[in-house]
């Protein structure tokens, strides 16, 4: 098994998750008072953006599927990348957008590559965790175990991190809580 | 109901609010006057948790709002442009809004009958996003929606600006109607004549400190007059 497989099978199905988390919060930015008085909680406005994404890579995930072509393996990796996506993969593109704080203009026609700013630095070295933790987590255990055992690692990391969803939203609404003012006061320009 | 204590915002070395406490009570319909930059948004936005305050605390029934998030069930407000969702219709936005006080469809829709008039037939059913709305219908659309499930405090900065004369007396008549008056009411104005009519205690702010607290009393539109034509 080449251990780039691992990079395509997380992007088979994390693309949405990429490409929406780290936009959160900045999608509401031209209402975020709104949201911050308005009465919902902090942690269900943020699982209610992690549902989105969990649904959309579990659909990708069934899409994906005549994969099966190229062989079972293959639908393992990419079995096994869709379920760490939907446990970690999100938590951690939430986390990006918690540190991106440029407002982004929905109302506005935006030119191609206009919103090119709200990428930082910060955002790029989540690319660490993002991308080469499910690396590490296929490649330990299949290196030093067998290949199953690295399907299971990275599967089961997510299993893990879906059953304890309450656990990790609470924290990372504690994160995003301190962040508040911040975040709005950015938002506000 | 409200309870401010020695809350103070700094920027840099500038302080621009410092109160050092300040009781409001249920049913209360307060207002808040003052010349640009005495602090009325300052305020009202410690009181939301939109900013963070340098020193002291803000508590809304008796909950702490910078620790809790419990006093949003039992706030609303309007305070600027982000407060409106651009990319909806007012009736998706008032939909939206109805879905988090936990208001039916039903009890939305004899909600909004009361505002027919206010409204003045520019806002429902009219096909368009809010963005393309002129600004006195915006801002139409955020009083009426900060009223959704009536909650026990809204707090409204400017509510009059941006309002024709004709609406500018709808909304009065609406904010001192029966319904209301359970309501603790916060709003702000340069409006005096507006502001003495729809609130029962004014406060009056300069460079972020509270110089005058009274009751209101028949003298009390001729004694802001006076402190005003003499700034």
């Amino acid at each position: 098994m080449e251990y780039v497989m691992v990079f395509a099978g997380l992007f088979v199905t994390g693309g949405f998750t990429m490409t929406f988390g780290n936009y959160v919060p900045a999608w509401d930015s031209s209402y975020y008072k709104l949201l911050m008085t308005q009465n919902i909680s902090y942690k269900k406005y943020l699982l209610s953006k992690w549902n989105l994404m969990a649904f959309v890579t579990a659909v990708s995930m069934i899409l994906a599927i005549p994969y099966v072509y190229f062989g079972w393996d293959v639908l393992a990796i990419i079995i096994a990348g869709a379920f760490f996506n939907m446990g970690l993969g999100t938590w951690i593109a939430l986390f990006g957008g918690l540190l991106n704080k440029t407002p982004m203009k929905l109302n506005v026609k935006a030119k191609a590559f206009e919103n090119t700013q709200s990428f930082s630095l910060t955002q790029f070295a989540l690319i660490i965790p993002k991308m080469v933790l499910p690396v590490l987590l296929f490649w330990l255990p299949s290196y030093f175990i067998t290949p199953t055992a690295g399907f299971i690692s990275l599967a089961g990391s997510g299993i893990v991190a879906i059953i304890l969803r309450d656990k990790i939203a609470n924290w990372v609404t504690v994160l995003y809580k301190k962040q508040k003012h911040e975040t709005i006061e950015a938002f506000n320009k | 109901m409200i309870q401010l204590e020695n809350l103070s915002k700094k920027y840099e070395e500038v302080t621009v609010l410092e109160v050092a406490s300040l009781s409001i009570s249920k049913g209360e319909h307060f207002g808040l006057v003052g010349n640009n930059g005495a602090g009325k948004t300052t305020l009202f936005s410690l009181l939301l948790d939109l900013i963070r305050p340098s020193s002291g605390k803000v508590s809304i029934n008796k909950i702490e709002v910078a620790i809790s998030e419990a006093w949003k069930k039992d706030t609303a407000a309007f305070i600027d442009d982000a407060f409106l969702i651009d990319y909806l219709t007012p009736e998706e936005y008032f939909a939206f809004v109805a879905q988090l006080r936990k208001i039916s469809t039903d009890e939305l829709q004899t909600f909004l009958a009361q505002f027919e008039e206010f409204f003045n037939g520019e806002i429902l059913d009219q096909k368009k996003y809010l963005r393309d709305f002129s600004k006195g219908n915006q801002k139409k659309v955020g009083l009426a929606a900060a009223f959704i499930g009536s909650p026990e405090v809204v707090i409204l900065d400017e509510p009059f600006a941006n309002l024709d004369p004709s609406s500018q007396i709808r909304l009065k008549k609406f904010l001192t109607n029966d319904q209301n008056t359970d309501c603790t009411l916060l709003i702000s104005s340069h409006d005096l004549n507006h502001v003495t009519d729809v609130c029962d205690r004014i406060v009056l702010l300069e460079k972020g400190a509270i110089i005058k607290d009274t009751p209101k009393s028949p003298e009390t539109l001729k004694e802001l007059e006076a402190y005003f034509s003499a700034q």
